[in-house]
């Protein structure tokens, strides 16, 4: 089999994609700012999750926002953004010509925030999907207060459906104690999909000032360090989701094209890259072409295959 | 908030560029030469490239024989503490050479400043830029004033090689606690003055603050001539606000270059902010990105004492 012969389109709820790689909410802002980048390909990506958007817009928390840590990255940016009426009149209409699919993602304080932001986005037609944010570990209202809980989740994602007949993704967090709980009752309340992981709640200190590093104290991780527990929730949450036939969009510290398909083994439809992009520009293409040639070798036509199809030991 | 996300921006080259020459300088500073033509011919004084750290195995086995390590663990540890940092480290722009050079300036503060130090001549690092705005050179002023402070001093020379070319008069007034990384003899070739000063007592320095130097500079110049002057800075934030805070009160223009820590300096990621007024004043101040309407920023707008 070539290399060219391997299908990577892939169908999520709904949201009919040329290539199973993602970019993570937050880490490709709204879209337009990496194609400043010479020859940087926007065909490769699938679909562009874009930054976390609120009803009015917000300033986010204090800096420093960022610390890299051992393997990883913690951030505690806050969901800054211009707010839903800025995004959809002056950011989205300049974007012709890009070809990923565009998911939005929401967030908001109480659920009738999130039904109104939704609303906005579902008659603006600029978007493919709705991603919704009920997992944000940097915001003290709203966010993972909503994602801990499965009442909260479930009338959230139940507020969103009712304005909305887009595709809907949940966005769930790891740092719940049970996710599966959460996972059932967001594809109860109506979701149409599922995206986990979220960051995970963490710190950093400088041993020198005796100073939290971040402004926020708190910061959400992640990077390659998350890997492992990403692909554990997800596996988890796979187990729930092959009933209800709802696809999973796989994320948390992959950087190549191998993280990609052990992902898609423990159950990921799709996949998005997060922190990688900062180090990495061209991560997508590389893992586009390297998803190929694994395919090529191990024979499968269709990424949707090998979703899933984790051999267990014998 | 008035951020326009979608603004044309210049294009960003992202390269593999080769280290001509890397050295190490005093104060725990390194200068590094590398050849990217694409950069080097569209920098502007006051921009900054975004550098990947260097993570083969080779460098991390370099640096656990480098002595800091060394002094902390009192032996030579086994392996680097840690994974190889990830994250892109954007250091400013010291100076445009000819046939697309870019010399880089900065202090080795840490793990991954540490990897770029030791990077020699021949190997290769990954760049992105050129990033930010840069400092703004138009209007009408004659004498452009220039203060830097400890590692401040990193895009000064190519700020004022270029206010040289545009026939201004160049004031160089920089201060450092004790020893200056680069020989300040530098400037003289642009036809700048100098006024440097330390914090210990060394002969043919002000003892003191840089600031000091400004405030005296400015008194001498006296209010007619404040007018066409234009100021520039760099270095430590609370040196920033003293020198905001002259500068307003001699009414003389000013633009700062300011850091914070960045994630993806494409303005994708919002990490690395700083909080600025608007015309409206402290009531619509908000935060804008360091790396994509920064680094430089007019010196009245900055909210210096942020909670």
């Amino acid at each position: 089999m070539k290399n060219s012969d391997a299908n990577l389109s892939v169908n999520i709820a709904g949201i009919k994609m040329t290539s199973p790689v993602l970019t993570a909410s937050g880490t490709f802002g709204f879209a337009s700012e990496y194609t400043r980048v010479n020859r940087f390909r926007a065909d490769d990506i699938g679909g562009v999750m874009l930054k976390g958007t609120t009803l009015e817009p917000r300033e986010g928390n204090p800096p420093p926002r960022i610390a890299e840590t051992s393997a990883g990255v913690l951030n505690a940016i806050g969901l800054q953004n211009p707010g839903v009426e800025h995004v959809i009149t002056e950011i989205l209409p300049s974007l012709t010509n890009f070809a990923p699919k565009l998911i939005a993602n929401v967030a908001g304080n109480t659920p009738l925030e999130y039904g109104k932001v939704t609303k906005r986005f579902d008659e603006s037609g600029l978007v493919h999907g709705i991603e919704v944010n009920i997992s944000c570990p940097n915001v003290k209202r709203g966010g993972a207060l909503f994602g801990h809980d499965p009442v909260a989740s479930s009338r959230v994602i139940k507020a969103v459906r009712k304005v909305t007949s887009l595709p809907l993704i949940a966005k769930l967090s790891p740092n719940s104690t049970d996710i599966c709980s959460i996972a059932t009752a967001c594809i109860d309340s109506g979701a149409d999909a599922l995206s986990l992981i979220n960051t995970l709640q963490g710190m950093a200190i400088d041993s020198e000032t005796r100073c939290p590093i971040l402004g926020n104290v708190c910061g959400g991780l992640s990077g390659p360090a998350v890997k492992p527990v990403a692909l554990w929730k997800v596996h988890q949450v796979y187990q729930v989701t092959k009933k209800h036939r709802v696809p999973i969009i796989g994320m948390g510290g992959i950087e190549n094209a191998k993280d990609a398909i052990e992902f898609f083994l423990a159950g990921a439809s799709a996949v998005a890259v997060g922190s990688a992009m900062f180090w990495n520009y061209r991560v997508c293409t590389e893992m586009v072409a390297g998803i190929r040639r694994w395919m090529s070798k191990h024979n499968i036509r269709r990424v949707s295959q090998i979703t899933g199809k984790l051999k267990t030991r014998k | 908030m008035k951020v326009s996300y979608t603004e044309k921006q210049p294009r960003v080259h992202c390269t593999r560029a080769k280290v001509v020459s890397s050295r190490d300088l005093p104060d725990g500073f390194a200068r590094m030469k590398l050849i990217i033509p694409a950069i080097a011919r569209q920098a502007k004084p006051g921009q900054f490239v975004s550098v990947l750290c260097p993570t083969d195995d080779r460098r991390v086995r370099m640096f656990n024989t480098a002595e800091d390590w060394a002094a902390v663990y009192r032996r030579k540890p086994a392996r680097a503490p840690g994974s190889p940092p990830l994250l892109r480290r954007p250091i400013s722009i010291h100076q445009v050479g000819k046939n697309g050079t870019l010399e880089l300036l900065f202090k080795v503060i840490g793990r991954g400043t540490k990897l770029l130090s030791c990077l020699k001549s021949r190997d290769h690092v990954d760049v992105l830029g050129p990033m930010g705005n840069g400092f703004d050179l138009s209007g009408r002023y004659d004498t452009a004033i220039i203060v830097a402070g400890g590692a401040g001093i990193a895009p000064m020379p190519y700020l004022a090689k270029t206010l040289h070319k545009m026939k201004k008069k160049v004031v160089i007034i920089a201060g450092t606690k004790d020893v200056f990384p680069i020989d300040m003899s530098l400037f003289s070739s642009f036809g700048a003055e100098l006024l440097l000063s330390k914090e210990t007592r060394h002969r043919g320095y002000h003892h003191g603050l840089c600031t000091e130097l400004l405030e005296q500079y400015l008194d001498k110049c006296g209010r007619r001539t404040c007018h066409s002057v234009q100021a520039f800075s760099c270095g430590p934030k609370a040196m920033q606000h003293a020198v905001a805070k002259i500068c307003s009160k001699n009414s003389v223009p000013l633009q700062v270059s300011l850091e914070q820590r960045m994630g993806c300096a494409m303005g994708a990621c919002m990490a690395c902010v700083q909080k600025v007024l608007n015309k409206q004043g402290y009531s619509d101040a908000h935060n804008v990105r360091v790396c994509t309407e920064g680094p430089v920023f007019d010196g009245e707008k900055v909210v210096w004492n942020e909670k």
